[in-house]
């Protein structure tokens, strides 16, 4: 039996697995183009629902707002993310192993658990939900998927080329900048482009602490749901997917990359 | 004489680990001085000691008689040659050296020229423009010499840095050092764990032994008058017998080995009558003649000839003194034409030696 043959039930079961996982989101993407209403048959291709959506100011509000929330979110937690998984990895002290456990807690913790509880605690505090709570809790949640990835390239970091820096006359501060950040940079745009897409794709956390008049992109999706599928929806969600998927593509070379 | 760098009594603990044990140290300026021993006695940590990336437990260092207990690696006037070479990978090989100059904000115009010196001095003028991950594993190595040089440092520290390349060109690298060293005039503290890497280049060698430093002093020093066993057995090879002192007299102290042999050592006033004592032999010192024709030396004794192991331009032999004592011989090979003074196994012969060249040792 040639090699191929005995690899052949594996081949398989992962083309079953990729169609599994991408043939609903290609169906999704070609009724998009699809003139008729009801989205179950083909008729003819059309551009028309993508130009109604970008007539629909509505749409390009919700739009507008998950770009400020998505951008303003991705600067925060990357910044504070980064800084805290270089001290996390720098520096000695007690419970610091407390800490490193503790990183994927937020992540495994369900999202409807982590919504309500940031709405109780915003709620508490009586701070006004909108956008600035939504991006709060989008900062709250990017921040240790940005740690695990820049922990990641840490890892994988030379700790001489810092010693070398220092022994060449760069003080803390400069040796962070000149070599640390260097060598994290592909961690970090990748960690930036990851929290940019979750923020961006958020619907759970998002639907909780938006309160009322700070609608995103989700948001908008699902009240349009409400209304009944159309065409429009199903364009709409073929251009999230897209802008997710190539940002996700970069992002993942990126994380590869060595300096 | 004044001292570049000087260590008083520094002990390192990393937890119950000792790493450096106690040791004082005084480095000349200008002086080659090699730090030798085996794997984990402590070589890199006293290197980092001295550089500022390890703080010492008990003990003070001093870098041009300034103590430099609260100076951080980047206030020191030493530079170090990584023995992973921690060349920046995203700079060039020109960015790479200018990363030093530029942290004491050098003018630009003469950056340019300090630079192509440096790529001039290691031979490797034209490459300023690559990675160094377009470089080989020697040119690598000059990149990080270069960056450390082109900063004039009163003291440069290098970590094995010949430690990665082939035999070939370790020693080509060595012989280039060594006269780069000379050129430049400055201090070099170098750690290596090979002996001839270290005997060939430095002028003083300091050997440690589990954080401890057994002996210091030039390489003639360590190699003809090892002070303890662990230095005589890790530099070069060495006999070793033990035994017992029977008297002093004149300037000889008569000792019968444990194996009952009768041999004369050059006086020591620290041993009495009956006291134990080590001492070594270099294979080197022996002198061998057929049995009764005894060759050089005060010491005489008849063996028998175990082994023979014939390498060319020498020849070596393991010959049985006693029931439990052999001693090796490294013996010329001084065949010609006319004459075959060479000995085969089983013949016994006589092996003499001078009394001077036999070397005490201490614990
Ligand atoms: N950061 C550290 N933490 C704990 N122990 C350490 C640390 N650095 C060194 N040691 C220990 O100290 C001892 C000396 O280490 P060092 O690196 O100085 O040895 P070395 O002589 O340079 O050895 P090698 O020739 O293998 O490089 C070793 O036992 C080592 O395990
Ligand atoms: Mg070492």
């Amino acid at each position: 039996m040639k090699r191929g043959d005995y690899l052949k039930p594996l081949d398989w079961f992962t083309s079953a697995g990729y169609l599994f996982l991408y043939l609903p989101i290609c169906i999704l993407i070609a009724f998009s183009f699809n003139t008729s209403r009801f989205s179950v048959v083909w008729e003819r291709f059309t551009w028309e629902w993508y130009g109604r959506l970008i007539r629909d100011p509505l749409v390009l509000d919700a739009l507008k707002n998950s770009v400020i929330v998505a951008i303003v979110a991705m600067i925060l937690s990357t910044i504070i993310g980064t800084l805290t998984a270089y001290g996390l990895y720098r520096y000695r002290f007690r419970g610091k192993s407390v800490f490193d456990g503790i990183l994927f807690l937020p992540i495994v913790t369900p999202e409807i658990v982590v919504g309500i509880s940031l709405v109780i605690f915003f709620v508490m505090i009586k701070y006004n939900l909108g956008l600035t709570t939504i991006i709060i809790a989008h900062v709250a949640f990017d921040i240790p998927f940005v740690m695990l990835i820049v922990r990641a390239r840490l890892q994988g970091m030379d700790r001489t080329l810092e010693e070398a820096s220092m022994d060449l006359g760069a003080d803390e501060w400069t040796t962070f900048f000149k070599v640390t950040i260097p060598q994290l940079l592909p961690g970090i745009i990748a960690a930036a482009l990851l929290a940019f897409t979750l923020s961006f794709d958020d619907f759970v956390i998002t639907f909780f602490v938006a309160g009322v008049g700070a609608t995103t992109l989700p948001l908008k999706i699902y009240s349009m749901v409400r209304l009944g599928v159309s065409p429009k929806i199903n364009a709409l969600s073929a251009l999230i997917v897209l802008f997710s998927i190539s940002l996700i593509t970069v992002a993942d070379r990126l994380q590869r990359m060595r300096v | 004489m004044e001292f570049t760098v000087e260590l008083n009594r520094v002990t390192k603990k990393f937890g119950d680990v000792v790493a450096a044990d106690n040791v004082s140290l005084q480095i000349g300026r200008g002086e080659f001085f090699s730090l030798l021993g085996p794997s984990g006695c402590g070589k890199t940590t006293t290197l980092r000691l001295i550089a500022g990336f390890e703080e010492p437990t008990e003990g003070e260092i001093f870098i041009n008689n300034e103590n430099v207990r609260d100076k951080r690696p980047y206030e020191r006037d030493v530079n170090t040659v990584f023995q992973s070479y921690a060349l920046f990978p995203h700079l060039t090989v020109a960015g790479n050296i200018a990363f030093g100059l530029e942290r004491k904000k050098t003018p630009r115009h003469e950056m340019g020229r300090l630079i192509e010196e440096a790529l001039d001095l290691v031979r490797l003028k034209g490459m300023g423009d690559r990675y160094p991950r377009q470089l080989s594993g020697g040119q690598q190595q000059r990149v990080a010499l270069a960056r450390a040089l082109v900063l004039k440092p009163e003291v440069l520290l290098l970590d094995e840095p010949l430690g990665a390349l082939d035999l070939k060109l370790r020693k080509e690298m060595q012989l280039e050092l060594k006269s780069l060293q000379e050129k430049v005039g400055i201090t070099f503290i170098y750690v290596t764990h090979d002996q001839e890497e270290a005997l060939t280049m430095s002028d003083r060698i300091a050997v440690m032994e589990r954080g401890r430093l057994e002996q210091v002093g030039t390489p003639e020093e360590i190699y003809e008058f090892p002070k303890t066993r662990f230095v005589a057995d890790f530099i070069g090879v060495s006999n070793f017998f033990s035994g017992q002192v029977i008297r002093a007299e004149g300037e000889t102290l008569l000792v019968r080995t444990d194996g009952n042999l009768d041999v004369t050592l050059p006086l020591d006033h620290g041993f009495t009558e009956g006291q134990r004592v080590q001492f070594s032999i270099r294979p080197e010192k022996f002198s061998v003649g057929p049995q009764g024709k005894g060759r050089d030396g005060e010491n005489e004794l008849v063996g028998e000839i175990a082994n023979r192991i014939y390498l060319g331009g020498s020849i070596h032999y393991v010959i049985a003194l006693s029931a439990e004592e052999k001693v090796t011989v490294f013996l010329k090979n001084e065949r010609t034409a006319g004459q075959q003074p060479s000995f085969s196994v089983g013949e016994r012969v006589t092996v003499s030696w001078h009394r001077d060249d036999s070397v005490i040792l201490g614990d």
